[in-house]
């Protein structure tokens, strides 16, 4: 390197590295804002190794425009979170995971550097390389989240109705989890000798993300499209959400009369008949989406595993997931074009073995075939992904604060 | 407390599986030399690598977890020199490098930084069959313009500049240290003797060549052009059916490292005109600059630059005739392949058949018998599922089995 490129690096370094510093106080500039400003002669924001730190605003390498990006978008999003500076210091000296650029550099005016990744404004980053720093921080974030303490439940605590039949549930993953809840709130008893099956269904491209965000909370890294792939290529739907196999399968152990598959768009739908044929009161039950949640999950899993292992993984997950990556904006997620004639077919499939099964059905067979929904994404949106991972790594970032503490999370 | 640590980055393909069998399979002989090679399975820093670098390698990683730090303890306990290898660390990112560096050393400890390198020329098409081994299934020219994109947006180009880009790596991973402690291994032009390679490694490793046998060392045989069509094309058809680790077993160990490569019948793979004219642009621009550098370079920068062009086979577009031959070469291997296992599933099911032969002689007594009755009985009455239910807290266990 001739002299004239070790000055430019210097300045290159002292810049970057004071844009950091403001960062990590809460500054919500962009780079090219904080570049093209006339620095402050003297102030110590720029001369950030003067403050003998050595950090990321300090010595030791530089943070990547990811870094810098993801803790500017933070400050902007979450201005209110509880010592900022700690967590910009996190999240500028903690790379992303897995693949991707490596250790972009920002723009700089005269820069002789012809080896590594080229820079690119921060601003311009692919969200992607955003959402990989982001799950950087999750990652550290989550593998402090104290598995000692135990959550307390938050059901109310009824008086169970013996003389109630008992239910049990199965089919759409999601829809089961609330619809069981509601119904073990209302005093209803689960399973049992003389249990009343129930097979809960809707269209298949919800039955298809809501089994997706049960295979990502089990630990799979797996895309919204590869589902599809996978299903099509086996020419099957995951048994799990196979409704006429599972309602076939009931019926061979326990006879037709107990077996009852309900199909509707929404929980409080399914629960109202699922009530109606135990003679039990129906609620409101909140529709739940978790698409962005699960595809930040399906990138943070491998990472996370290698984090804390696949036992912890699950434990933290199940403990602190749905606390911190909650409450999503409602969003549909469509089947990728290239499966959707296939998802036809396969619905039509379904759709006839529930009309010609010998159980009770409750809504009609033809809502399981997808229909074209213009407007509607076929795969996350990696923008709308980022900004709910943004969210999370402000409520994680406060929950650790909150244990930290000695409180509850 | 290890007294010097050698840290060999990569790159891949330019020898490195052949130096880590050696070091791997020599690891009681280099110990009596005081050199460490802290490796309790053939791949233990590969999942170090993987820990460090939080990546993802079709399920492997979950064999990774706190492997790092299990091998830098290990390190830091070596007397003496301490030897770690593995290529895919050339794509460390910087904050990677300073926790792997500060994790290896403690004080006193004199580091060292190896990358050993080969010409772009030679890399480019051995790093496309790679991910063809990994079950891409992107073309040749796809692959090939990725690389050229300026952005490294596409496809695999920000891995394959992360762990190529020779310039970049031995900043990454050399900035911190005395130039004389980064080690540059050329690899030696094709046709060079197998030992000099070794010799280059030897030389910074500080060990005699000549104590290490390299007959039992496993090569990294290619493919050649109709060869990597037909996996490419395999991989295709397979993407959504196979999962990881039975393509592992039978697609890349049994077809590919048992048959196709081990004798490559097709023309070897080489770059298009055009892009052979930029990668040895690229290449003499590198060995310009590491020129200047001070790196120690062991073997010679002139090594990096290609040699003629190889005349041009696409890949994407094959002879049919040759494409068809290798695919019955492939359909033949996993014929015997699927022969093979068959037998090992009858073996298995004669084993299985002999052991429920000795459950149901266990499970013919009265006792036993009116334990299952009292189970099925169970499912539809409340009195039995009772009685079921308070024998079993009796009984002090959570059982389903009676």
């Amino acid at each position: 390197m001739s002299p004239e490129q070790d000055v430019a690096g210097a300045e290159y370094a002292d810049r970057v590295r004071a844009w950091a510093a403001a960062l990590r106080a809460g500054s919500t500039q962009t780079w090219r804002e904080f570049r093209d400003a006339p620095a402050s002669p003297g102030a110590l924001l720029d001369r950030p190794h003067e403050q003998g730190s050595t950090g990321p605003t300090g010595s030791g390498p530089l943070p990547g425009a990811a870094q810098l990006e993801l803790v500017r978008r933070l400050s902007v999003t979450g201005a209110d979170l509880p010592e900022f500076a700690e967590l910009a210091d996190l999240a500028l000296a903690t790379s992303g995971p897995g693949r991707g650029l490596v250790d972009v550099p920002l723009p700089w005016p005269g820069s002789a550097v012809r080896t590594g990744t080229p820079p690119v404004d921060p601003e311009a980053l692919p969200p992607d390389e955003v959402i990989r720093a982001a799950t950087g921080v999750l990652v550290r974030l989550l593998e402090s989240v104290d598995l000692t303490r135990t959550n307390r439940s938050s059901r109310s605590w009824r008086p169970r109705s013996p003389w109630r039949r008992g239910f049990t549930l199965l089919g759409a993953p999601t829809t089961v989890g609330l619809v069981r809840a509601a119904l073990l709130d209302a005093g209803l008893r689960e399973g049992g000798p003389r249990t009343t099956c129930f097979v809960l269904g809707g269209p298949l491209d919800d039955l298809m993300v809501q089994r997706w965000a049960g295979r990502v909370r089990a630990g799979a890294a797996m895309r919204w499209p590869r589902m599809w792939r996978a299903a099509q290529a086996n020419d099957r739907v995951p048994p799990a959400i196979a409704l006429p196999m599972i309602a076939a399968h009931l019926v061979a152990e326990l006879g037709a009369e107990r077996v009852h598959v309900v199909l509707a768009d929404d929980p409080t739908a399914t629960l109202a008949a699922v009530a109606g044929v135990l003679g039990a009161p129906a609620g409101e039950i909140a529709p739940r989406s978790e698409v962005l949640a699960t595809d930040l999950l399906r990138r943070l899993n491998p990472a996370l595993t290698l984090a804390v292992g696949d036992e912890a993984r699950r434990r933290v997950v199940d403990r602190v997931w749905p606390e911190i990556a909650g409450g999503e904006e409602p969003t549909s997620l469509g089947v990728p074009a290239g499966q959707f004639a296939w998802a036809v077919a396969c619905g039509e499939r379904m759709a006839e073995a529930l009309a010609r099964g010998r159980y009770a059905v409750h809504g009609d067979p033809g809502l399981v075939v997808p229909v074209s929904r213009p407007g509607v994404r076929r795969a996350p949106d990696p923008e709308a992904v980022l900004a709910h991972g943004l969210t999370v790594v402000g409520r994680a970032w406060r929950a650790g604060r909150t244990q930290a503490a000695g409180g509850r999370t | 407390m290890a007294r010097k640590v050698i840290v060999h980055v990569g790159a891949p393909k330019t020898g490195t599986s052949f130096v880590q069998d050696i070091l791997f399979d020599s690891r009681e002989r280099l110990a009596e030399r005081g050199t460490c090679y802290p490796a309790d399975r053939f791949d233990a820093h590969f999942l170090a690598a993987l820990d460090l670098m939080q990546l993802s390698w079709g399920g492997l990683e979950r064999e990774a977890v706190g492997a790092w730090d299990h091998l830098a303890a290990k390190v830091r306990a070596c007397p003496d020199t301490a030897i770690v290898s593995h290529e895919i660390l050339a794509t460390a990112s910087r904050a990677q490098v300073a926790r792997a560096l500060e994790s290896l050393a403690t004080a006193g400890t004199e580091l060292h930084v190896l990358l050993s390198a080969r010409d772009l020329v030679r890399q480019i098409p051995a790093e496309w069959q790679e991910n063809v081994k990994h079950r891409r299934t992107t073309s040749y020219a796809d692959f090939l313009a990725h690389l050229q994109d300026p952005s490294r947006q596409e496809g695999v180009a920000s891995w394959f500049w992360g762990v190529q880009e020779v310039p970049d790596i031995l900043d990454r991973w050399g900035g911190t240290l005395p130039r004389e402690h980064v080690h540059l291994v050329t690899v030696p032009p094709a046709g060079s003797p197998p030992h000099l390679l070794w010799e280059r490694f030897a030389h910074v490793l500080g060990l005699d060549p000549e104590e290490f046998p390299l007959d039992q060392v496993r090569r990294n045989a290619s493919l050649g052009v109709s060869e990597a069509a037909v996996v490419r094309r395999l991989n295709a058809e397979v993407a959504d059916l196979v999962p990881n680790h039975h393509y592992r077993a039978i697609v890349r160990e049994a077809l590919v490292h048992q048959n196709l490569s081990a004798e490559r019948r097709s023309a070897r793979l080489s770059l298009p005109p055009a892009v052979w004219e930029w990668a040895a642009q690229l290449s003499r621009q590198w060995v310009g600059d590491l020129a200047l550098q001070g790196f120690d370079v062991v073997g010679d920068l002139a090594d990096l630059l290609p040699a003629e062009p190889l005349p041009y086979v696409d890949p994407d577009t094959p002879d049919t005739a040759e494409f068809a031959e290798t695919a019955m070469r492939a359909l033949t291997a996993l014929t015997v392949e699927a022969a093979r296992l068959r037998d090992r599933e009858v073996e298995l099911m004669a084993d299985i058949e002999e052991l429920v032969e000795k459950l149901d002689r266990a499970h013919s007594t009265p006792v036993y018998k009116a334990k299952e009755r009292l189970v099925a009985k169970a499912g539809t009455s409340r009195l039995a599922a009772g009685g079921l239910g308070l024998y079993r807290r009796l009984r002090g266990r959570n059982s389903r089995s009676t």
